[in-house]
């Protein structure tokens, strides 16, 4: 430990010593007495054994609290800066930060490996991350931060630039970092130090699949797959995107260059061959080829993709107002439901009034706003909002947000709420009573299962608009897809590869991102609305790769100038230490005396 | 041969005593007398000449016979023979006053007073050399005899009181009265003493000696105590650390050395009776002597 002295004069003081030394050798000449009685005098100093290091223990006592207060009075301090050191770190946590090193470790977590010199103790740090704005933690000590940066991880988001710099320019603070791989970044904002991973440490073939699209979500012959494609790695590459069926015949295949740090979109349309309906699975592969011939990558970084076989249940919503009103809310149930395979967007029907009975193959009831006294008809799964009809808590009501269709449009469906983790700081309470409770808050059951008369009930009890969930929009579809998983039976027997699954673990990070499904009376108009919803995704898609996701290789950035430290001062404990010492010196000796 | 003891002031003193002493055992002496003038000079034994003895108890038949000087007992010397122990191992030597001092005069004094009232006085230091002759006094003439070798007497050595007592009571022949002058600064070993003193039927007073410093020793506050031991060699030399405790400790331990050595000295039938060396010798004396049992 470096240790510094602010008055190393004052340590003259230390002198006060030589008279105690000298008064003690004093002392400690004997006196001189002849007694006739010796053998008593043995017996007294046998019963005396314990002090007769007193003398010697009183003295380094002496010596030990002269010491340690002549220590604080010089003032011993370590660093350099007088008081805490502000410290105010912005973490680009966006997709391309989640593109692994040579090492195996993500960009994010190397970047953050270089903060720790940073971290010292009386630091008050800061920590915020982006996207998904978030306060991780506020003036927290070296130590809290560290427990929170280890706790980030990267998104599945991309941020921009400007609120990058926004956000690192924020608030109050004398040091400022942004942890960036610098994508995006001209050059970090005035007054900030971008602490970035080491791209010479970058894994040669940093190739990722940054999400895939499908349009609408079950498979068609003549549709569109839309694939994100993020080429991390230090040079320009050739990305080719495949599509296989089941048997492994080649559907349609596709390619296109991604200079280094940089990412594009790739469209698949779905030839006539394809089989689509029930039998459709599809296996996409991604793979970096370099002039024309594959790229002697390990398997690892061939990502196949298996998209599900496709239920054919059928959903009947209940809208007293009729297509025309319908909640924003249900645009978010169907997607949960058309996107896990739950239901099937192409039988939905939408009825005004609650059915005495529903078709065969209805799985799921939904209750928009419907005020009913008729018992509900037997299905697998009752979805209520706003609701009141026998079977239903009163309790039961969801508002959502009046803005669900934009953001979806913007990250469609991208929430990945952990029910573990929800926290709901306002919301009604439910009768817990022989349910089973899905979601746990603190002052009761959040989200219940109910079966009640064979009829399986799901009940919420918060509104979306009190959550405090990063992703309010977002936040109630895969919630609700999450609780279907947990309540419905699977949509097939066997249960299909999800995509993902047959990823190697830690290496590729995939987002599904699927379609929205859309009621429509007829087939023409439906393509029109998806031609017409596709061509708006697929520019915006293209926009933003020109603008966000196109990455131009920045120099691996300086690593940042050491700062000098934050003084911490050891004066206070020593004083304290030394009056410590000096009482236990006058408490001790008449113990030890009665003792 | 002019002793050191022969001061006018303690002569004075000493006269004074007599006088005390003729009036409480008047009615002995007279009893003692008339025994005397009838047949009580019955022969008893005999016993080694020591210079100063009246050459007319000497008994020339067996220094003719056996080329040795025997001296005539009778039965009525036996009980009136005073025998004066006095300890003068080095330990005696202590204190301020010196209790050897205070011991020496006590003895000249009981002596003296002894001569006076017509006993046969014997000054025995302690430890008693095996064989060493034993000296008889008697009568007043024998006065400064008395003195000068009471002023002989030095306080120097060890010794082991029991181991002394057995040597000295090999020879005496254990009766009459005595009185032992001592420290008792043994830890053991003078309780057998007492007992064997009264085994031997020797009526004995213990006169047990004390310096003003051993019973409150001047201690410093705090330091270190270097303790002398007189009767050790000078490296044997015990350190403790002086503190509030320790005359505590001394005193409590010094009380319960005392009261063994008293309660022994009763459970054995002697007398017993503790003074200072700084005490009034004449007040000391006259306590002895008004006890009543020690020349009677």
């Amino acid at each position: 430990m470096d240790v510094r002295w602010q008055h190393p004069e004052l340590a003259a003081f230390a002198a006060l010593a030589l008279p105690l030394v000298a008064l003690f050798v004093a002392r400690r000449k004997p006196v001189e007495l002849e007694s006739a009685y010796r053998w008593l005098w043995e017996e007294v100093a046998g019963a005396r054994q314990a002090r007769r290091y007193q003398d010697w223990l009183r003295l380094l006592w002496q010596l030990l609290v002269i010491a340690v207060g002549v220590a604080a009075l010089a003032g011993p301090y370590r660093g350099e800066r007088e008081g805490p050191r502000q410290l105010r770190i912005t973490v680009d946590r966006s997709l391309s930060m989640g593109a692994r090193l040579a090492d195996g470790r993500t960009r994010l977590a190397a970047a953050l490996a270089r903060l720790e010199p940073e971290l010292l103790p009386g630091c008050l740090v800061t920590v915020v991350a982006l996207p998904e704005p978030e306060v991780v933690v506020e003036r927290a000590d070296a130590a809290g931060a560290r427990r929170a940066l280890a706790s980030l991880r990267p998104s599945q988001l991309t941020a921009t630039p400007a609120s990058l710099a926004l956000l690192a320019r924020a608030g109050q603070a004398d040091r400022r970092l942004l942890v960036s791989d610098g994508a995006g970044l001209a050059q970090p904002p005035e007054g900030v130090q971008l602490v970035a991973p080491d791209e010479a440490a970058e894994h040669p073939h940093n190739l990722a699949l940054a999400g895939l699209r499908l349009w609408p979500a079950e498979l068609q012959r003549g549709w569109r797959l839309t694939v994100d494609a993020q080429n991390f790695g230090p040079r320009e590459r050739q990305v080719r995107l495949r599509a296989t069926d089941a048997e492994g015949r080649r559907i349609a295949e596709r390619s296109r260059s991604l200079p280094a740090g940089s990412g594009g979109a790739m469209g698949l349309t779905l030839p006539p061959s394809f089989a689509g309906g029930a039998a459709g699975r599809l296996l996409l592969e991604l793979t970096a080829i370099d002039e024309g011939a594959p790229d002697p990558l390990d398997a690892d970084h061939i990502v196949p993709l298996w998209l599900p076989e496709l239920p054919r249940a059928s959903v009947t919503l209940v809208a007293p107002g009729g297509r025309e009103q319908l909640s924003p809310y249900w645009w978010a149930i169907m997607r949960a439901l058309a996107g896990d395979g739950w239901a099937d967007p192409d039988r939905v029907v939408v009825a005004t009034e609650v059915p005495r009975e529903l078709p065969g193959a209805h799985r799921v009831l939904v209750l928009d706003g419907v005020r009913t006294r008729r018992a509900l008809p037997a299905c697998e799964l009752v979805i209520s909002f706003g609701s009141r009809a026998p079977g239903i808590a009163n309790q039961t009501a969801v508002e959502g947000p009046q803005k669900v269709w934009r953001q979806t449009r913007d990250h469609p469906l991208l929430a990945n709420v952990d029910l573990g983790q929800l926290r709901v700081h306002r919301g009604g309470v439910l009768a817990a009573r022989r349910e089973m409770t899905l979601v746990e808050s603190a002052r009761g059951p959040l989200l219940l299962h109910a079966s009640r008369g064979g009829v399986q009930l799901l009940q919420t009890s918060y509104r979306l608009g009190d959550s405090n969930l990063g992703l309010l929009p977002h936040a109630f579809a895969p919630l609700l897809k999450n609780t279907l998983r947990a309540v419905l039976t699977p949509p097939a027997a066997a249960a299909p590869r999800r995509v993902g699954d047959a990823l190697p673990d830690g290496r590729w990070q995939l987002t599904p991102i699927h379609g929205a499904a859309r009621l429509a009376s007829g087939r023409a108009r439906r393509a029109g609305w998806y031609e017409q919803e596709s061509r708006a995704l697929s520019a915006h898609v293209e926009a933003r790769a020109e603008s966000d996701l196109r990455r131009p290789a920045l120099p691996a950035p300086a690593p940042p100038p050491p700062l000098a430290p934050a003084r911490v001062s050891y004066r206070l404990p020593l004083i304290a230490l030394t009056a410590a010492l000096w009482l236990l010196g006058l408490l001790l000796p008449p113990l030890w005396a009665r003792g | 041969m002019r002793s050191t003891l022969a001061q006018p002031a303690f002569l004075r003193t000493l006269e004074r005593l007599v006088t005390l002493a003729r009036r409480l055992f008047s009615g002995e002496l007279r009893a003692r007398r008339e025994r005397a003038r009838g047949a009580s000079l019955e022969f008893e034994e005999y016993r080694d000449y020591a210079p100063g003895d009246d050459l007319r108890l000497v008994d020339w038949n067996v220094w003719q016979r056996l080329d040795q000087l025997a001296v005539k007992r009778f039965r009525a010397e036996r009980e009136l023979v005073l025998t004066l122990l006095i300890d003068t191992t080095g330990s005696m030597g202590t204190g301020a006053p010196s209790k050897f001092e205070q011991a020496r005069r006590l003895a000249a004094a009981l002596g003296f007073v002894g001569l006076h009232l017509g006993f046969e006085v014997m000054l025995v230091p302690l430890p008693y050399r095996s064989g060493a002759p034993l000296r008889a006094m008697r009568g007043p003439s024998q006065a400064p005899r008395l003195l000068a070798a009471t002023d002989e007497l030095e306080a120097a050595g060890g010794g082991d009181p029991e181991g002394s007592l057995r040597a000295l009571l090999g020879r005496h022949h254990g009766r009459g009265r005595a009185v032992w002058l001592s420290d008792m600064a043994t830890p053991s070993g003078w309780a057998e003493a007492f007992r064997y003193l009264a085994v031997k039927g020797l009526q004995t007073d213990v006169l047990h000696l004390l310096a003003p410093d051993e019973l409150d020793p001047p201690l410093p506050l705090d330091g270190t105590l270097r303790l002398r031991d007189p009767e050790a060699p000078a490296a044997e030399r015990l350190e403790l650390e002086a503190g509030a405790g320790v005359r505590a400790l001394y005193r409590q331990r010094l009380e319960r050395h005392l009261g063994a050595v008293a309660a022994a000295a009763r459970a054995s039938g002697l007398g017993y009776q503790r003074t200072a060396s700084d005490a009034d010798l004449e007040a000391t004396a006259r306590a002895l002597l008004e006890r009543g049992s020690l020349l009677r």
